[in-house]
């Protein structure tokens, strides 16, 4: 089953907390319920932003690991 | 939602990670207008703080020109500004830390005639006066015109702060029916004011106008916080709105404003 992506940001190469910032601005433009889709940097990145998220009231739906060694995180808006 | 620029994203970046600030809070913060009374040992930190996070428009005003006396704790003026208008100083401070602030300056005496036309084009108020009869007239017109305000004062190595939220929250008559009388309490120029307490206090002033603007947080109202420096001990007196408040009552006795005595010693000789 594939989820439907509202959003799509490209955070390679952005550290920790712009990547964070990033989120939170493409959150905010979508309605609840709909889903973004970060792609995040190995390491502290993708350790950070989705536990933010979820502390924010979003849902992380999936985090997968791609070919280039970044992450595909798909986050539901709360 | 407005769109923020790269650069904008970068400055207000430790906003927009707060929870209860974010993304919206920050819009908020750069649609708002604040006005900020007195461009002295509380106006000086109130107008960098805010400018620093964005309100969109900060107003100031002020009559005097800058002063070496000055310099010990009203940090947004410098040496090379002495003799320059305070509103002036202040400004080109404000808009060198932050350009995306409109700074407007009224160079002149707040006064009973003026008072109510300069307050109505702003959210939210704050009092940095230095002197009872204004910080009545502040009251009453910000009353008046039903718009919110932090009271703030300091002296020696005290300060008191209370914000009003007007006909919600007890306002500074409710408590301190009227000016005392002149001579009564002495001013800073007269009794000395550690530095640092402008800025401990006018910082408390500019985080009450943020919470208020981006609706975070509870505000200092129906309460006096007062501190001692000396001991470092700060302390929440509970307050009520009063019925019969001359102002914000039921029957209020004040349907007018008009200037009140000016005390002596902060006449200028």
């Amino acid at each position: 089953m594939t989820t439907e992506i509202d959003a799509v940001k490209n955070c390679r190469g952005v550290g920790c907390p712009m990547n964070l910032v990033y989120a939170k601005v493409e959150l905010a433009r979508l309605e609840p319920g709909q889903v973004l889709e970060i792609i995040l940097d190995d390491g502290a990145p993708v350790n950070n932003v989705p536990k933010s998220a979820e502390k924010e009231g979003h849902t992380v739906l999936e985090q997968k690991k791609l070919e280039d060694g970044t992450w595909s995180v798909l986050i539901r808006k709360g | 939602m407005m769109d923020f620029t790269p650069e904008q994203l970068e400055r207000y970046s430790r906003h927009i990670l707060l929870q209860d600030v974010g993304v919206e809070g920050q819009e908020k913060l750069l649609a708002a207008k604040v006005l900020i009374v007195g461009a002295g040992g509380l106006g000086a930190p109130v107008s960098l703080y805010l400018a620093a996070a964005g309100v969109g428009t900060v107003g100031i005003i002020d009559n005097d020109e800058v002063e070496i006396s000055n310099l010990q704790r009203q940090i947004v003026h410098f040496t090379g500004d002495i003799g320059t208008a305070k509103v002036e100083s202040a400004a080109a401070k404000m808009r060198a830390v932050n350009p995306d602030v409109t700074v407007k300056t009224y160079k002149k005496f707040l006064c009973a005639d003026n008072i109510r036309e300069v307050i109505r084009d702003y959210d939210f108020v704050i009092d940095g006066t230095d002197n009872f009869p204004t910080k009545f007239l502040v009251n009453d017109a910000c009353v008046m015109e039903k718009i919110p305000f932090s009271h703030g004062g300091i002296l020696r190595f005290d300060g008191q702060t209370m914000t009003v939220l007007p006909h919600n929250s007890a306002c500074y008559r409710c408590s301190f029916r009227q000016p005392p009388p002149p001579d009564a309490v002495p001013t800073c120029s007269q009794a000395g004011v550690l530095g640092a307490i402008a800025g401990m206090l006018g910082t408390i002033q500019a985080a009450e106008a943020l919470k208020f603007i981006t609706k975070t947080g509870e505000l200092l109202t129906n309460c006096l916080l007062s501190f001692d420096a000396k001991t470092m001990n700060f302390r929440k007196v509970p307050l009520r709105k009063q019925p019969d408040c001359p102002i914000c009552g039921e029957n209020p006795t004040i349907t007018e404003l008009v200037d009140m005595e000016q005390t002596v010693c902060e006449l200028k000789s």
